[in-house]
């Protein structure tokens, strides 16, 4: 072994952290070289100065002063727990409320439904109120029971959506919104026609073209002054308007 | 082993909460602890408030400790961090006259009545402030390990344990440790 390896290993030599073989090689250099001995005078001095250093005692007044401490930490470790505990409820409590907050909410809108769709309907609303404001006279109870008869007829939105499709028919046809020249004639001649007569429009529709099938709701007197509806249907084509049975 | 399972007893009881299990689980170790705190940070005080820090924060977390190592072992890895933690925040405030107010201190402190005739305590006084002095001038990384190497005479195994390094980096680290120590050694004497 040279100077350079020998001196690398001095130390561990003197911690006894060497093999066995290792051990060897560095005493036998260290009776012959000069250098090496003296790194190892120094190491060793330094090493023995080191561990002849005075026992340090510990204080006397440290048992009482951790005591102190550990039951403080006792405590702040029984608040945190409390404080964890008590934030855990009520977040379950929170939960728990918006929970039955919100089923609330869900049953409200549940029962509010009929009425919404009743709301929708204008054109229900709308002939309702026609008949309604035609015969102040009227009984309430006749107007209730005609009022019961009006809601069967009264709303075409209704029959077309559910009920039957036989009446349906002409509405599938060409349908249209606008009151063309012609259409302003044939309801003229149905005016003429019921001139001393009240009746409503309900609709009318083009079975084909330049054929206009018109529906009404006449409202008729008996000698007793009851007031009956009926729902009478024309077909104004080539300028005549028929009725249809 | 009997010392295990006593030990597993006290810890289950300290956990519990039970401060008298406690100390009696570091009565073994805390002299020790103490050594090392105070030749980590050089005066009583820092190291009373290191050791008490220690202890709280192994009081606190006793539920984690896993047996690996022996609990003493563990104390003691703790009392290292914590000291090497304290040091880190004190150089951010650097201390001029700390050398030789220590080295004071230290000869205060340190030097019981062990029975030697006078000359040798006066020698032996000498020594240990010059040997310190000398300890105090290598890099806080080279003194750790002659502090537990040297002073504190713990194995290379338990010191890799300790400094969470295998035990080829303790060998080579404290080859250099006694390298500038040396150096240190022969300046300070001219």
């Amino acid at each position: 072994m040279n100077c350079n390896e020998v001196r690398e290993l001095i130390s561990p030599y003197i911690d006894n952290m060497l093999e066995p073989s290792q051990m060897m090689e560095v005493e036998k250099h260290l009776l012959t070289c000069d250098a090496c001995k003296n790194e190892y005078n120094y190491f060793t001095l330094i090493s023995s100065s080191l561990k002849n250093l005075p026992e340090v005692e510990l204080p006397e007044e440290f048992d009482a002063i951790l005591r102190d401490e550990l039951i403080k930490t006792k405590e702040t470790k029984r608040i945190v727990a409390k404080k964890k505990r008590w934030i855990r409820y009520s977040s379950v409590a929170a939960i728990f409320l918006v929970g039955i907050f919100s089923i609330a909410m869900y049953n409200e809108m549940d029962t509010g439904n009929p009425k919404n769709i009743e709301k929708i309907n204008p054109a229900k609303t709308l002939m309702k109120s026609v008949p309604a404001a035609a015969d102040p006279n009227a009984s309430p109870a006749s107007n209730n029971v005609e009022d019961q008869k009006n809601e069967e007829v009264i709303n075409p939105d209704i029959e077309t959506m559910e009920i039957t499709p036989d009446i349906q028919e002409p509405r599938t046809l060409m349908k249209t919104q606008s009151l063309d020249e012609e259409m302003i004639q044939y309801l003229a001649l149905l005016d003429d026609l019921h001139k001393d007569e009240k009746y409503t429009l309900i609709d009318w529709a083009l079975e084909s073209p330049q054929v206009y099938i018109i529906n009404i709701e006449l409202e008729t007197n008996n000698e007793m002054g009851a007031v009956s509806y009926e729902v009478l249907s024309y077909r104004g084509q080539d300028g005549k308007l028929w009725k249809i049975e | 082993m009997a010392i295990n399972e006593m030990e597993k007893a006290l810890i289950k009881k300290a956990i519990l909460g039970d401060e008298a299990s406690f100390e009696t689980l570091i009565f073994s170790c805390k002299g020790k602890a103490y050594s090392i705190a105070f030749r980590y940070l050089r005066n009583q005080e820092d190291a009373m408030d290191a050791l008490q820090e220690s202890f709280i924060k192994i009081y606190r977390h006793l539920d984690k400790f896993n047996f690996e190592s022996s609990f003493n072992t563990w104390v003691y890895r703790i009392v290292v961090n914590t000291c090497n933690d304290m040091i880190k925040k004190s150089k951010a405030r650097p201390q001029i006259e700390e050398l030789n107010k220590h080295s004071h201190e230290t000869y205060e402190v340190d030097i019981p009545d062990t029975g030697l005739l006078p000359e040798e305590k006066l020698i032996n006084k000498e020594e240990t402030i010059y040997i310190l002095q000398c300890l105090e001038k290598i890099q806080q990384e080279h003194k750790e390990v002659l502090i537990l190497r040297d002073i504190q005479g713990f194995s290379y195994e338990e010191i890799g344990n300790l400094l969470n390094c295998n035990i080829g980096t303790v060998k080579s680290r404290i080859s250099r440790a006694r390298q500038k120590m040396k150096e240190v050694y022969l300046m300070e004497q001219n």
